[in-house]
């Protein structure tokens, strides 16, 4: 591999991971105005924040787990 | 339901949704791109197991596979928000159709039982026969109410038989 690529990785790691987390939160604060200003029942819509945010807690933990362990190397 | 609001004494009728066939149709090819990252992995293993020894590869493919999934997850949750957003009421007076296109792109079409002239059900092929949802097209007389189209309805008959009654009573 590449000496200046491997030494590049993990800043490259660390601007996708902030990117990824920038783009799920953007995404997140947009889905919660349309879910709360147009769906029917708040308690759907509250439900479906709580599960947006944990899957997204989950995928970005393990995101930031891998980032770590590239930034490791 | 902040921006449609009833009319005073109007009542709801039946309100509709897409039918759950639909929801799967359009969400089953982004749930089976969620498993690409093994398919990936089993043929890096297969066609190139040199590339597995490289230091870090099991932490890269680990940060790959976590993007991978994320992606997918913020995709799924734009098309459930298009599917449920999605909504038909049939009320005492009227038809109200909201179509939520996209994030920020929302049609809200309403059409008065009075202007409804015929009401068409389409069902075309084996999997809405099967699964029993359909079409309905719904024609007015008003140049400015257009016509509308409900796509995906369940029992798109019996919905039929709902709207005409409230059109009889109307009319």
């Amino acid at each position: 591999m590449d000496p200046a690529f491997m030494s590049a990785l993990p800043l490259l790691a660390w601007a996708v991971f902030a990117a990824a987390t920038a783009l799920t939160l953007s995404l997140g604060a947009l889905l919660t105005y349309h879910w709360f200003r147009y769906a029917m029942y708040p308690a759907v819509s509250l439900l479906s924040l709580i599960i947006y945010a944990s899957v997204a807690f989950v995928l970005l933990s393990g995101l930031l787990a891998a980032t770590i362990a590239i930034a490791a190397l | 339901m902040n921006e449609i609001r009833l009319l005073p004494e109007e009542r709801i009728v039946l309100k509709l949704r897409k039918h759950w066939v639909i929801l799967l149709r359009d969400t089953i090819g982004t749930v089976l791109l969620a498993f690409f990252p093994l398919i990936l992995l089993a043929i890096v293993q297969i066609v190139a197991p040199q590339f597995t020894d490289f230091p870090g590869y099991l932490a890269f493919m680990s940060f790959a596979t976590t993007l991978w999934l994320l992606l997918i997850f913020l995709a799924l949750a734009v098309i459930w928000t298009d599917f449920y957003l999605d909504l038909w009421i049939v009320t005492d007076k009227r038809i109200i159709s909201v179509d939520q296109v996209s994030l920020f792109n929302r049609k809200v079409t309403t059409l008065s039982h009075e202007r409804i002239q015929e009401i068409i059900v389409k069902e075309e092929n084996f999997m809405q026969a099967f699964f029993k949802y359909g079409t309905l097209d719904i024609e007015t007389a008003s140049p400015t109410d257009g016509d509308a189209t409900m796509e995906g309805i369940p029992h798109p008959e019996n919905v039929r038989k709902t709207i005409l009654e409230q059109t009889v009573k109307k009319v």
